[in-house]
């Protein structure tokens, strides 16, 4: 298309509309921005709250209340029409159960609205101003979405570029396409011949993926996104759960897919081992700096450190560049300050890094003895090739065969633990040859390149995450597999699953991406079968995804980071998607279930526990809940069976159940995490109710509760005259509207409305008994595994919920009103 | 013994699926385990027998609370909770026979003439008044018998005599005067241990919604023995002024009213509510009468609504 193979660009202009220097006119860009609508996302189907709030009324079990409700209705209308003095049971249990729907549904309505709101404090993190030239003018506060096709877009380093755009000027110009391809190495981008596929075109650059590299018009502080995100991180530091269910089946997760960079390491290079003549240096041995003060070799190599840079320390000490140019100046800045170093050797003349040469060389002239230096920075093979002396003790000395073997051995070496390795080597120019007004012509090269003097190896390498290793520890305890799978190189790879403890045999299993594209899908399985321990490396999201099945296969619940677009898949596939907060895509945002605001493996642990937890407590108040249903259904069936009086009415039973049982079962969910919830397996087979429950449940404590409520029902019913035995059998005159004289046990006659006030009596001491036995049972539903002198009572939540059950239970006995409304009868002492 | 070697690969081998029907039968006989629906005969045995033991233990703390507290804070004579102590407080209710055979209502139904119809309510008023008439012949109970009057209340432990026999036309063998389409209504106060009705002492000083042929009668009666104004009253009307009209004449045998010596009732062996037979002499046939009867003392409550102190039945006579 013309759009990207014009490397002349006027036609481009022209066919915009734009000039190279003005930009758009304001007029020409309202216009367009009306034709073309803002420049944003499409964003995914947002429904608005009305429908949202239907939607979570009118949802699986609330319909199933509506309905009753409506029937509960429907039968007063009936009665109401058809009968004079119709009995106002059933609107009251209509009026109930709508209540009892819409604030159900208004607690998820709640939460959904919530936790979308969060979503949208995500999208606004892709940059909201853009400096854009218009009318000749360059404004940095245009907003992101009003910038149109033809508008000119300044970028500069650390900005978030806000549209896709063509460069038209640039200089060392490199983009991170990480969040659109999944790789996170810095690609260049100019103005030169476009290429067909647009993804891959070098004269594009993509909206969000991250400049990293470039001063396109100087260096200027100014606020990145990565501030943004730091100051995000601050907020925040757990993971953002986007639907309730994953966080669930985290806690049965059994196996973890873990991404390295970013997860399991800091993503942030730094000096590790420096390799000077003959000897490995750990920089952070104790005494590292000591032995190392008066060497002059290692004085040599920090300024040749300093000089062979571009990365830029700002006044406030915040460093720009590439990671590992800055991670040697974090290194430098503790022993020297390399600006200082940079004023006493201004910059002549520089061949900057190509993938061709390997190296990058540049010429400056030291000011005090006005003699000019050669400093090269580059790989190791390549520099030891260039290099004839070496700075040894303090002194120069000859390379000979034997020790640029000794060199090339320790840099295998070093490359073997997983280091990324730099080597460095500088000249002193003869000043007679060299003379103070010499040319220096980088094209034409005309200064030595060859016979330098070798300074050292410095190896870098992106440190594994403090807490990653205890938090792995943590987690196998748990009984869940964790693997990596990587893009990086195997022995980087291994070097970190050693390091943080994902791989504890000394030959633990590495799969490279090329061998798993020969592996049927069957080996693969066995493969993961055979080797608990297991590492993938140099592997392509495809194959991530064919991982992940090869999981699931074995029956696992597999969960799966990853940040970047082509992660998605594997994302989606995995029973939990975790997605990064900070470093995520947008897509791998949206198709997560889960976002580490931290990008920090040690929030899945939490995240993990928390699951377990959740399970845990989950069980814990099902458990509550449906003891509950054991006292309240048998005695409908002794009602009908051995005709009592009805020990509790429907209204009573709509009291425990949505009334008093509600707050203890919800502050069970309150509850800490029982302490060896992270050494046990994850459960494979553990339904939320378990056969194993139900009889704990019915068998014993509803029955137990059945049984404190029945001794509460006799026990009034015998003191006000109906002794147990007489009770049987009596429902057909006691229900009977008619008969105004039921005897009892004493030869008292009592009148229909006496009876009934004796039956809401007695159905609020089965009541009491039923709510009494019922707080015991929360604490006694408390713990699962653990005993109750070692958990406490620590639940406060739990505590409130108890007293309010209590209090509830007083009110819905003792308020006028209110106990004629649930037919109770205030209970007095004496009783 | 052969070792069994571990075959490499072996782990891949997925377990074979089996089909619903042998899942079925091996739910029902495990052979490799042994197991009958699911556990083992020994497992079996311990869930019984901890389940036996549980339930057993319920059962049991259960019916001992019960019997201690039946037999150590409950007195099989006496209520522990009585009067406004407990829920039936101190208003008695109005009772009616005969009841009608129909659970819930209240209506006195029947032809007037022929006998099978007024056969059910003749034979449930007979067998209501079986205990008055037996009296003397039940084992203990016709010791106790004692004639009260108001001037000698019953002794601790003795009852007082109904005599229903003198009710004419309202005896068995008139048939209650049912057949007359002239029936008789029993009326009878609910019995509440302890209570002691508190009488209109002041016979000028009725309450003004009492009927005013009651006010008369008890003026009458009191004129003639001032011991009469120790009764709780009893009146009977129509409830609307359409059944005031329909209604008739009404004569209460032996008198309008229990003899204030009945109470308090102690739960005595024997003892014998007080009556009043309602004769309503020349209702309106072939229309549904309602009738409503109060009792009148001072600590009678009164709501029609909640029928307290006062008994609703229909009556209709084809």
């Amino acid at each position: 298309s013309p759009f990207l193979n014009a490397t002349f660009t006027d036609d481009l202009y022209s066919l915009l509309g734009t000039d190279p220097v003005k930009g758009l006119s304001s007029d020409r860009a309202n216009e367009l921005l009306d034709y073309y609508g803002p420049n944003t996302l499409t964003p995914t189907t947002q429904y608005l709250w009305p429908r949202l709030l239907f939607k979570s009324l009118c949802t699986g079990f609330s319909i199933l209340i509506w309905l009753g409700a409506i029937l509960c209705l429907a039968a007063y209308l009936i009665e109401l029409s058809t009968k004079p003095d119709p009995c106002t049971d059933n609107l009251y249990l209509g009026c109930v159960l709508i209540a009892v729907d819409v604030i159900c549904g208004l607690f998820s309505f709640f939460q959904n609205y919530k936790s979308s709101k969060i979503m949208k404090t995500f999208n606004n993190l892709i940059p909201t101003y853009a400096k854009c030239t218009r009318d000749g003018v360059l404004s940095t506060d245009t907003e992101v979405h009003n910038l149109v096709k033809g508008d000119l877009v300044n970028v500069e380093i650390g900005d978030v570029i806000p549209a896709d755009i063509r460069i038209i000027e640039s200089k060392g110009f490199k983009v991170d396409n990480s969040s659109l391809t999944g790789e996170c190495v810095a690609v260049a981008r100019s103005n030169t011949e476009g290429t067909p596929n647009i993804l891959e075109s070098p004269n594009v650059a993509f909206s969000s993926a991250l400049c990293v590299e470039g001063w396109a018009k100087g260096l200027q502080p100014t606020v990145t996104a990565s501030l943004t995100l730091t100051a995000k991180r601050m907020v925040a530091k757990k993971c953002l759960v986007k639907n309730l269910e994953a966080i669930e089946a985290l806690g049965a997760c059994t196996t973890i897919c873990s991404d390295k960079t970013g997860t399991l390491t800091e993503n942030k290079m730094c000096v590790v081992h420096i390799w000077m003549s003959d000897k490995t240096y750990s920089v952070l041995d104790d005494n590292f700096e000591s032995t190392l003060r008066n060497d002059q070799g290692f004085a040599s190599l920090k300024i040749c450190g300093a000089l062979c840079s571009n990365a830029s320390v700002s006044s406030d000490g915040v460093m720009r560049g590439d990671a590992s140019e800055k991670a040697i100046l974090s290194f430098l800045i503790k022993f020297d300050d390399p600006v200082a170093i940079r004023k006493r050797y201004p910059k002549i003349a520089e061949i900057p890094f190509n993938s061709v040469n390997k190296y990058q060389v540049s010429v400056h002239l030291e000011v005090s003895s006005s003699k000019y230096i050669i400093v090269m920075k580059g790989a190791p093979e390549c520099i030891v090739s260039k290099c004839s002396t070496l700075i040894h003790n303090n002194s120069t000395i000859n390379m000979s065969a034997k020790i640029k073997e000794a060199a090339n051995t320790a840099i295998e070496n070093l490359a073997n633990t997983g280091e990324r390795i730099l080597a460095f080597a500088d000249c002193i120019l003869n000043p007679k040859e060299f003379p103070l007004d010499y040319k220096f012509d980088t094209e034409d090269v005309n200064f030595p390149l060859k016979n330098l003097r070798f300074l050292g190896v410095i190896g870098l390498k992106d440190p594994p995450r403090e807490e990653v290793r205890y938090a792995i520890e943590r987690v196998r305890e748990a009984g869940v597999r964790v693997m990596m799978i990587t893009g990086d190189h195997p022995a980087t790879a291994r070097a970190v699953a050693h390091e943080v403890g994902i791989g504890t045999a000394p030959n633990f299993h590495v799969v490279t991406g090329t061998e798993l594209r020969n592996m049927t899908p069957d080996l693969l399985y066995l493969t993961l079968e055979k080797h608990y321990e297991i590492v993938f490396a140099r592997t392509s999201p495809t194959q991530k995804l064919q991982i992940v099945e090869a999981c699931q296969r074995q029956g696992g619940v597999v969960a799966v980071t990853g940040d970047g677009v082509n992660d998605a898949p594997a994302l989606r596939r995995a029973d939990i998607g975790i997605s990064m907060g900070i470093t995520g895509s947008q897509v791998s945002k949206q198709t997560a279930d889960i976002i580490l605001m931290d990008d920090n493996f040690a929030t899945i642990v939490t995240g993990i526990e928390e699951g377990r937890k959740i399970f845990d407590n989950l069980k814990k108040s099902v458990c509550y809940i449906l003891i509950s249903n054991v006292p309240e259904i048998i005695p409908v069936l002794m009602f009908i069976l051995f005709s009592i009086p009805l020990p509790l009415g429907v209204m009573t039973i709509l009291c425990v159940d949505l009334g008093t049982d509600m707050w203890p079962a919800v502050s069970l969910s309150y509850e800490q995490a029982e302490q060896d919830v992270m050494a046990r397996p994850p459960r494979s087979s553990d339904p939320l109710v378990s056969a194993c429950m139900l009889r704990l449940v019915y068998g014993h404590l509803g029955l137990i509760e059945f049984a404190a409520g029945m001794f509460a029902y006799f026990i009034v019913m015998a003191e006000h005259g109906f002794y147990p035995s007489d009770l049987f059998g009596i429902r057909d005159k006691w229900d009977n509207v008619a008969v105004s004289d039921v005897e009892d046990s004493l030869g008292q006659e009592w009148t229909y409305a006496e009876r009934k006030e004796l039956e809401r009596a007695c159905q609020a001491a089965y009541f009491v008994a039923v709510v009494i036995t019922q707080m015991m049972n929360g604490i006694i539903c408390k713990t699962r595994y653990n005993s109750l002198l070692h958990v406490g009572m620590k639940n406060n939540v739990l505590k409130m919920g108890l007293l309010v059950e209590l209090m509830l239970a007083c009110v819905v006995c003792y308020v006028p009103g209110v106990n004629t409304f649930f037919r109770t009868y205030p209970l007095r002492l004496r009783w | 013994m052969p070792v069994r070697r571990m075959e490499e690969f072996e782990i891949d081998r997925k377990p074979t699926r089996k089909p619903a029907k042998q899942k079925f039968y091996e739910f029902l006989y495990n052979q490799e385990t042994g197991a009958i629906l699911g556990r083992t005969p020994e497992s079996w045995g311990k869930i019984l027998i901890f389940y036996a033991i549980f339930y057993i233990v319920l059962a049991s703390l259960f019916a001992i609370c019960l019997v201690t507290f039946l037999q150590h804070f409950i007195n099989p004579r006496v209520p522990r909770l009585q009067l406004d102590g407990g829920l039936i407080g101190t208003s008695p209710g109005l009772g009616f026979r005969p009841l009608p055979p129909d659970e819930r209502s209240t209506l006195i139904w029947y032809k007037g003439t022929g006998y099978e119809s007024y056969k059910y309510w003749e034979d449930e008023l007979k067998e209501f008044l079986k205990v008055y008439k037996q009296k003397g012949q039940t084992a203990g109970a016709g010791q106790n018998i004692f004639n009260c009057n108001f001037k000698s209340p019953p002794p601790p432990g003795k009852v007082c005599d109904v005599d229903i026999r003198s009710w004419e036309p309202c005896i068995e063998e008139n048939h209650f005067s049912f057949h007359k389409s002239s029936p008789c209504i029993f009326l009878k106060l609910n019995r509440i241990y302890g209570w002691r009705p508190e009488f209109y002492n002041d016979v000028n000083h009725l309450p003004s919604d009492m009927p005013h042929d009651l006010q008369a009668h008890i003026r009458n009666m009191t004129d003639y023995n001032p011991d009469y104004v120790n009764m709780v009253w009893v009146s009977c009307q129509g409830e609307t002024p359409a059944d005031k009209e329909n209604i008739g004449l009404i004569r209460y045998l032996p008198h309008p009213g229990f003899p204030g010596y009945f109470y308090p009732y102690n739960n005595a062996e024997g003892y014998l509510s007080p009556l009043v037979a309602v004769h309503l002499v020349r209702p309106k046939t072939g229309i549904l009468i309602n009738i409503e009867c109060r009792a009148w003392a001072q600590n009678i409550k009164y709501s029609r609504k909640d029928r307290i102190g006062v008994v609703h039945f229909e009556l209709m006579i084809e």
